[in-house]
């Protein structure tokens, strides 16, 4: 594949992210989404360059601020979208909702409503992947916010200590919660954890596909060859609030509009033109992404919500003697 | 540079913690010791190096290994061995026991015996000493287990972030004795190839010392608990000491033979089970060398001291075995402060 | 003074601030999504106080608790909040391992009044990790005092009860739906006696027993049951769990001879179960048929509103549990 197509797939992906969260917003405005979303809008270039170097069979977990990287992984975003809506065709048949997304036929082990949560899954995962012997890497997205967490330390020295197939994904954005860096952290960058156990880290320009891209490729060339994990820290920037309905009014205007200079779609837009792509078919790219979206849309609204009568069920495994429900 | 008196003071207090210690395994070998305990031998001088750079308004946190500690801040032997024997007398009449040694008239309000947790709690009562203006700094011993533990990390970056008077005492203990020197670590359980990298990334500034040169480790706990009392902001020393052979099976066991002072000026000679350890690791021996070589004390004078030692051990560790058990009743009380209706 | 729940802790808080200079404000929001309402209700008390508020604070629950209990043991009166109450079990060591026990271990010579602040409860759309009701789990703590108000002046009274004058580690659990529900507090009054449960609809043919959210909940029942089926229902609302109130239970319960417990959390060792146990060990004799629970299924909150629904303690719930404790038909009208 060209450089070129590559980078047109990405700018796909990025816009499937950008519309489908765009989607997400107006339906949370109106009332149609039964919990909290927290849309990573602004930050789709981390999920599309990273998932751009993985492989089938390799597992992502995710963070409560997750549509991009399933959808970045290839989930079917009608299945992502009836889920956020708590419908039966939903990834989780509407019962997980938008941070309990799972879609394992992709290696997409789950999402978290838990800060941290995920990563030391991701190092089980790791680490099964290793004993299988079969080449797998699991790559873990969480925030600058994890960082606070003990969770965090605890599995960069497992990982390092097992010398696992893991790629830590760090989305900079600056935030935790309503937090900035400067009053959550004493460090800026969590890459900065790393130099103790040894970890192989690098910061990169998280608005960046093509740089998210290089850097991620071989990393987890590397992982999946045995030199253990790899900490990849790209430094982004969420466009909208912690979740939808929080005023932001912990944020500078200033900074916001700085940011959006660097949106990560623009960004792609200007380096597919140097490299002689069409304003034309950029906007084709774009265009089309909206019309699959719209007809998600559509049908999304209209599917209908999971059966009640199924609600007690599949609390535990099937064993002899059991009885499900209360 | 100290006094003749605090010299022999710190002997003392050395002494004190060794021949408790020795007592706490003559209580298990007599099967009265109810059940596992933890002892310090080879790291009383961490205890004592610390405990004579505190001010009375000062707050320790120490752990499962906390004799040692608590003798060197003046707690009282006799009633210490009564709550290690769950006894009325001992520091809480026997509701806390070995893993919650306290003394809360000597600044020993809480102790855990869970490997961590003790960071974030010391955090905040600097926190609250820097909130209300209190003078003392906050102490906290813990072992090297303790950097593994998510919680560790939590307080660390708390404790940077809020700038406390907080003072972090590693003890990390299983140190091999051509190690101790350099402050680089080994672990199958943890891969930092030095502790002190931990804290440093979080802007803690770090020192490293060998537990068993006395006068570099007095020097440098000195220093830092002088430097967190001026600065009001967290420092992180490690203390780096060799396992005590005793120290290395599930259950503390005496190795070889009680410590014999004599060894120092090589009359008699350590048993093979405790010997290289007595040579070359043992900062108790080590102080006793160092105190001969620098003429502070006399050999007689030495032995005065542990003979009086001894006595007050052994008077003490009678006193407790003959300390009644606590009444059924007790059990019940202090739940809540008000008595539930 | 007509104030909402969520003023009521505001105001509480602030008074407890200007009162101690002890107490201590730490952790994360307390209003939970309603962000603007918090910022009202607290803005002005949190700002006076600045020096004693610390809540730009990392993710860090565990380490955030622990230093709570070290506020606390170090003499201060620190109020920590950690949002969600889900999120309390990121820094559940301090919490159940640590200050419940200081008290009882020194043989009462120490102690940690901090008070754990969180929003407990079925939200709507929170699935399985946001929607905790932790009472039941912590109920078994000894050492720890829970305090579940239902209303705006038992919220406001307990939480400056909590501030000011506990000696003891106390949970504090609102819940996101009784956040803007209203009411007429005297601000005058005495202060709230804790470990006393409040009988907020008096009645004669069924005890319904409530805290927390079930509170409104009990009480639309009661309604229902008088208006469609005559019977007249008593609703007693716990206010706190522990201390725990048996002796106004137990009269009621021996007054009606019907006992009917509404509670938000699983049924299975919920709290529901302990306040069975103790009617089941205590008014047996005056019992006319069985203790019934109506609590929260035993299963993850699943996310769809209708599941949700599905599997949560409703005011029909309620009325139907009544009616068949009763024996009535349910599902008709009297």
């Amino acid at each position: 594949m060209t450089e070129v197509t590559s980078a047109c797939g990405y700018l796909r992906q990025m816009w499937l992210i950008r519309v489908f969260e765009e989607h997400v917003a107006r339906l949370s405005k109106a009332g149609e989404v039964p919990g909290f979303v927290h849309l990573c809008s602004g930050q789709e270039a981390v999920a599309v360059g990273t998932c751009a170097a993985l492989e089938d069979g390799d597992y992502l977990f995710s963070s409560h601020r997750g549509h991009g990287h399933f959808l970045a992984r290839g989930s079917d975003p009608y299945g992502v979208l009836t889920e956020i809506l708590g419908r039966q065709d939903g990834l989780c048949g509407g019962y997980g909702g938008s941070m309990h997304l799972v879609d394992a036929q992709r290696g997409a082990l789950g999402a978290t409503g838990v800060v941290g949560g995920n990563i030391p899954l991701c190092a089980g995962a790791a680490w099964a992947a290793a004993e299988a012997g079969r080449g797998r890497v699991a790559v873990v997205f969480f925030g600058d916010g994890a960082g606070g967490s003990g969770v965090f330390h605890e599995t960069l020295n497992l990982a390092a200590l097992w010398r696992l197939p893991m790629l830590f994904v760090c989305e900079n954005n600056g935030y935790a919660e309503f937090t900035s860096r400067e009053e959550h952290s004493v460090v800026k960058h969590l890459s900065e954890f790393c130099a103790p156990y040894g970890i192989a880290n690098t910061v990169v320009d998280g608005n960046d596909v093509l740089a998210v891209q290089s850097a991620a490729a071989p990393m987890v060339a590397a992982a999946r060859g045995g030199s253990g994990p790899q900490f990849l820290e790209c430094l982004t920037y969420r466009l909208s609030g912690h979740y939808e309905g929080d005023s932001m009014s912990y944020r500078d205007k200033a900074e916001m509009a700085a940011w959006v200079a660097r949106d990560p779609i623009l960004r792609l837009h200007r380096q597919l033109t140097e490299l002689g792509v069409e304003d034309a078919a950029l906007a084709r790219i774009e265009a089309d992404v909206r019309d699959e979206l719209d007809q998600v849309l559509a049908r999304a609204v209209a599917a209908v919500p999971p059966a009640a009568d199924r609600v007690l069920e599949g609390v535990l495994g099937d064993l002899p003697g059991r009885e499900s429900g209360a | 540079m100290q006094s003749l008196e605090q010299t022999a003071g710190a002997l003392e207090r050395m002494l004190l913690i060794r021949r408790f210690e020795e007592g706490m395994l003559q209580l298990h070998r007599r099967s009265i010791m109810p059940v596992h305990f933890h002892i310090s031998i080879g790291q009383e001088a961490t205890a004592v190096g610390v405990c004579s750079s505190a001010t009375d308004e000062d707050v320790i946190y120490t752990n499962h290994r906390s004799n040692g500690h608590l003798l060197a801040r003046g707690a009282d032997p006799g009633r210490m061995y009564a709550e290690q024997l769950g006894r009325i007398g001992g520091n809480t009449d026997g509701k806390g026991g070995t893993l919650h040694m306290v003394a809360p008239e000597l600044g020993i309000p809480w102790t855990t015996s869970l490997v961590g947790c003790s960071v974030p709690m010391a955090v905040g009562s600097a926190l609250a000493h820097k909130q209300f203006g209190q003078a003392g700094i906050i102490i906290a011993f813990f072992g090297d287990g303790v950097l593994e533990e998510g919680a560790f990390y939590e307080g660390i970056n708390l404790a940077a972030l809020w700038q406390v008077p907080l003072l972090c005492i590693c003890e990390n203990n299983g140190v091999p004795a051509d190690m101790r020197g350099v402050d680089t670590a080994k672990s199958s359980t943890f891969l930092a190839r030095r502790l002190t990298d931990i804290p440093s990334s979080f802007g803690i500034k770090c020192s490293t010392v060998d537990g068993a040169d006395v006068k570099a480790l007095f020097g440098v706990l000195r220093g830092a608990a002088d430097t967190v009392r001026k600065e009001r902001r967290t420092q992180f020393v490690e203390v780096r000491t060799s396992r005590y052979p005793g120290n290395r099976t599930f259950w503390p066991h005496l190795a070889g033979a009680e410590t014999c002072l004599p060894w120092a000026w090589n009359e008699g000679e350590p048993p093979e089970a405790v010997r290289d350890w007595s040579m070359h690791c043992d900062p108790l021996m080590s102080h006793v060398r160092q105190l001969l070589a620098d003429g502070v004390l006399s050999r007689e004078a030495i032995l005065g001291i542990d003979a009086r030692v001894r006595a007050r051990i052994e008077a003490a560790m009678e006193s407790a075995i003959g300390s009644p058990h606590p009444s059924g009743d007790l059990a019940y009380c202090d739940v809540f402060a008000a008595k539930e209706g | 003074m007509q104030m909402t729940y969520l003023q009521a802790l505001g105001r509480a808080i602030g008074e407890a601030l200007d009162e101690n200079p002890r107490v201590v404000v730490m952790g994360s929001r307390f209003g939970g999504h309603f962000a603007a309402q918090e910022d009202e209700a607290f803005g002005p008390a949190l700002a006076k106080h600045a020096a004693r508020v610390y809540m730009s604070v990392p993710i860090a629950e565990f380490g955030l608790a622990g230093a709570a209990v070290g506020v606390a043991l170090a003499g201060g009166r620190p109020l920590l909040s950690f949002n969600i109450a889900s999120f309390m079990l990121h820094g559940l060591p301090p919490i159940v391992n640590e200050a419940p026990n200081v008290r009882y271990t020194t043989g009462g010579r120490v102690n940690a009044p901090l008070t754990c602040y969180a929003l407990g409860g079925i939200r709507g759309g929170g699935s399985s990790q946001h929607s905790h009701r932790l009472q039941s789990m912590l109920g078994n703590i000894p050492g720890l005092q829970i305090l579940t108000p239902a209303t705006a002046g038992d919220a406001y009274g307990l939480m400056k009860w909590c501030l000011l004058e506990s000696q003891d580690p106390t949970v504090f659990l609102a819940h996101s739906e009784l956040l803007l529900s209203s009411e007429d507090v005297d601000l005058s009054a005495a202060p709230l006696p804790v470990g006393v449960a409040r009988i907020c609809r008096p009645g004669r043919d069924v005890s319904i027993i409530a805290h927390s959210v079930t509170v409104p909940r009990s009480i639309k029942a009661a309604e229902v049951l008088q208006r469609d089926h005559g019977i007249s229902a008593e609703v007693i609302d716990l206010r706190t769990l522990a201390p725990f109130d048996r002796g106004t239970l137990l009269a009621s319960v021996r007054k009606t001879g019907y006992a009917v417990i509404a509670d938000e959390c699983h049924k299975s060792f919920g709290v529901n179960a302990e306040v069975a146990a103790v009617i089941a060990e205590e008014a047996f004799a005056a019992l006319k048929a069985p203790v019934r629970r109506v609590a929260t299924a035993d299963v993850p909150i699943p996310y769809d509103k209708g599941l949700e629904r599905e599997i949560s303690v409703t005011a029909e719930k309620i009325v139907e549990g009544v009616l068949a404790t009763l024996g009535r038909p349910v599902g008709a009208g009297a």
